[in-house]
């Protein structure tokens, strides 16, 4: 059996922090799912959702902590970490901690292993997580995620200022685990060092919340979604449905547009992005009407979000669907057509 | 002095069951109007309260006039007579409802969280045009139970505006939705004129409300409550036969919606509309 090494990474430039994804161009390509944007793994000449077959997930914890994070510490926040995605009703995933190893994350060793590493040489990066996949079924044989012990961390229960809190980041890292690609429900923005979040609606957005922040301890209705579809429980698909459509200019499909969906019943915000063709399908809504808005991403690193960054449209205007689209429960809204113009 | 004494309106104070039908001699019912006058001189308060709750004033020389003028017919009957039915049916206009304003929001990067917001919705749903139908059973003079059912399709529209990254504000929408009121109601009269072929009523109610979005891909379900006044002007009568009258229709309603399609944290919502139509009593 073959297998494959993929790494998602979370990071931050200067003092600007920030999560990425790298390192999955040749071998892992985020796809355009029915909702948010989930991972996929080339097997011969199809891709396979990168998603575990098997439940619960058994993973390990490095026998080792960091100055402020007991080894204790980290394995009990990596388990509220995992619980809080397990308690999202609508969706079915679940973990189970095996026990303390001495094995590194990123040992190639079929243990699912959750650390810290010294890694030093990735100064932007805060957490990663890399994937073995079997590569001729496509099948998830483990997943390790590494915190990278050079930064401050913190366990503690309303935060700690100057400190990076574990569980947040072993939220949006276990997300990566589960299968979840990013979110761009995020609003950045450039100073001098890198890039400032100003306020985001996702856990999985690829930049992360100021040191002492304890805020992406709680997943957003994106997430939920995006786990949801992924993991979708006993009745997830029946009472949600689908808004489904292509964005274009100039008569042409428009790649790697974000369109949000947002429920006017609630104000909850789901994203997705357009693939090369320009469609795009957001799953998870509740039914009713919705209102699309479309956006080029912003700000952001492109990598984090696309395998081919360098054809992602982002000359365009952001445009609200001129009509609602109405969700049916358990149905789709059939092909909305969102036309967009150059900037 | 006297003319003002007979809008007390003597009919309401009627006994009911044995109050002359429709072609009865005026002798007998002028008599009973006169003992009725002097039993609903309490019921001046009552009346004037709902003369100024009573928009439709057009008629209020005829109630001065009240029932009892000279050569009276007693066609006021046939608008209020006791273990009867009435059929009505016809068109109402639903004025434009504010459905709700709700922001779409951002945890803002700031100790403790916050928000703020991504854009702010306001959703309304525009005039539209309604069929109304109403079956009633007057069980007194005063008082009618009715069933009825009111379809209505209009259009929903949302004023998007606010947004995060300066998108100019846009009106999106025109969806159609489809409602469904079914509710039952309490009419009750307070006054008669046009020498008692007509009627002003007040009526309260609720049902069940269901409303279709575009396609009917989505539904929402909710309550629905009314409050409103009117008129009933019955033309025509016949004696043994049915139906035993025809007439005219108009109200004006206030709803109160409860649930149903809400936007924000708001479950409820309220708009007026007027009607019209035809009226079959038997």
């Amino acid at each position: 059996m073959s297998k494959r090494d993929n790494r998602s990474r979370c990071g931050r430039v200067a003092l600007i922090l920030r999560v990425w994804l790298a390192g999955m161009l040749a071998v892992s390509a985020p796809v355009t799912a029915r909702a948010y944007q989930e991972y996929g793994v080339q097997v011969g000449n199809r891709v396979v959702l990168l998603k575990w077959s098997q439940a619960p997930v058994r993973y390990f914890i490095e026998d080792r902590g960091v100055p402020g994070v007991a080894r204790d510490q980290l394995q009990a926040a990596v388990d509220r970490a995992f619980t809080t995605w397990h308690n999202v009703p609508t969706a079915s995933v679940s973990a189970q901690f095996s026990g303390y190893t001495s094995a590194l994350p990123f040992d190639e060793d079929g243990m699912t292993t959750l650390g810290f590493l010294d890694a030093a040489d990735e100064p932007d990066v805060l957490g990663e997580t890399a994937y073995v996949v079997d590569d001729a079924s496509g099948a998830i044989v483990e997943v390790d995620i590494m915190f990278n012990a050079t930064f401050p961390w913190s366990v503690a229960a309303s935060g700690e200022s100057g400190h990076f809190d574990l569980e947040s980041i072993a939220l949006h890292e276990i997300g990566h685990l589960w299968g979840l690609g990013h979110s761009d429900l995020g609003i950045t923005q450039v100073t001098t060092g890198g890039l400032r979040v100003i306020a985001k609606e996702a856990v999985m957005f690829p930049f992360v919340f100021s040191p002492g922040s304890i805020s992406d301890r709680t997943l957003r209705a994106d997430d939920i979604a995006g786990i949801s579809d992924l993991y979708p429980a006993d009745g997830f698909r029946a009472a949600t449905g689908t808004a489904d459509g292509v964005v274009t200019k100039n008569g042409k499909g428009v790649y790697g547009a974000h369109v949000v969906a947002c429920s006017p019943t609630s104000g909850t915000l789901i994203g997705n992005f357009t693939d090369q063709d320009g469609n795009f399908s957001i799953a998870g809504l509740p039914p009713g009407p919705v209102v699309l808005r479309v956006e080029p991403v912003d700000n952001a690193d492109l990598e984090s979000f696309f395998d081919t960054p360098s054809q992602v449209d982002l000359n365009f205007q952001i445009t609200y669907y001129s009509r609602f689209a109405v969700v049916g429960a358990g149905g789709g809204t059939g092909l909305l057509t969102i036309q967009v113009a150059a900037k | 002095m006297s003319a003002r004494r007979r809008t007390s309106i003597p009919e309401l104070a009627s006994v009911g069951d044995d109050a002359p039908v429709a072609g009865q001699g005026f002798g007998l019912a002028g008599r009973r109007r006169e003992r009725q006058h002097k039993r609903s001189s309490g019921l001046g308060l009552r009346a004037l309260l709902a003369a100024v709750v009573f928009s439709a004033c057009a008629w209020s020389p005829l109630w001065a006039e009240g029932p009892q003028g000279a050569g009276a017919p007693p066609e006021a009957k046939e608008a209020g007579r006791p273990r009867s039915f009435q059929i009505s049916f016809g068109a109402d206009w639903l004025m434009p409802e504010t459905v709700g304003t709700t922001a779409a929001t951002m945890t803002t990067n700031a100790t403790g969280g916050g928000t703020t917001t991504f854009f702010t919705n306001k959703v309304t749903r525009t005039a539209a045009p309604a069929f109304r139908g109403r079956v009633g059973y007057t069980l007194t003079r005063m008082v009618t139970i009715e069933g009825g059912f009111l379809v209505s399709q209009g259009t929903v529209e949302d004023a998007v505006s606010g947004d995060a990254e300066q998108a100019p504000a846009v009106t999106i929408g025109g969806n159609s939705i489809t409602q469904y009121f079914v509710d039952v109601s309490v009419l009750v009269r307070y006054h008669t004129f046009a020498s008692g072929a007509g009627v002003a009523f007040l009526e309260a109610g609720g049902g069940y409300l269901r409303q279709m979005h575009e396609g009917n891909v989505a539904v929402d379900t909710g309550q629905i409550y009314h409050f409103g006044n009117g008129v009933i002007y019955m033309f025509t009568h016949r004696r043994g036969s049915r139906p035993t009258g025809v007439g005219l229709r108009a109200d004006a309603q206030l709803y109160v919606r409860h649930k149903g399609f809400s936007v924000g944290g708001s479950t409820q919502g309220v708009f007026v509309a007027v009607g019209a139509g035809l009226v079959v009593a038997f």
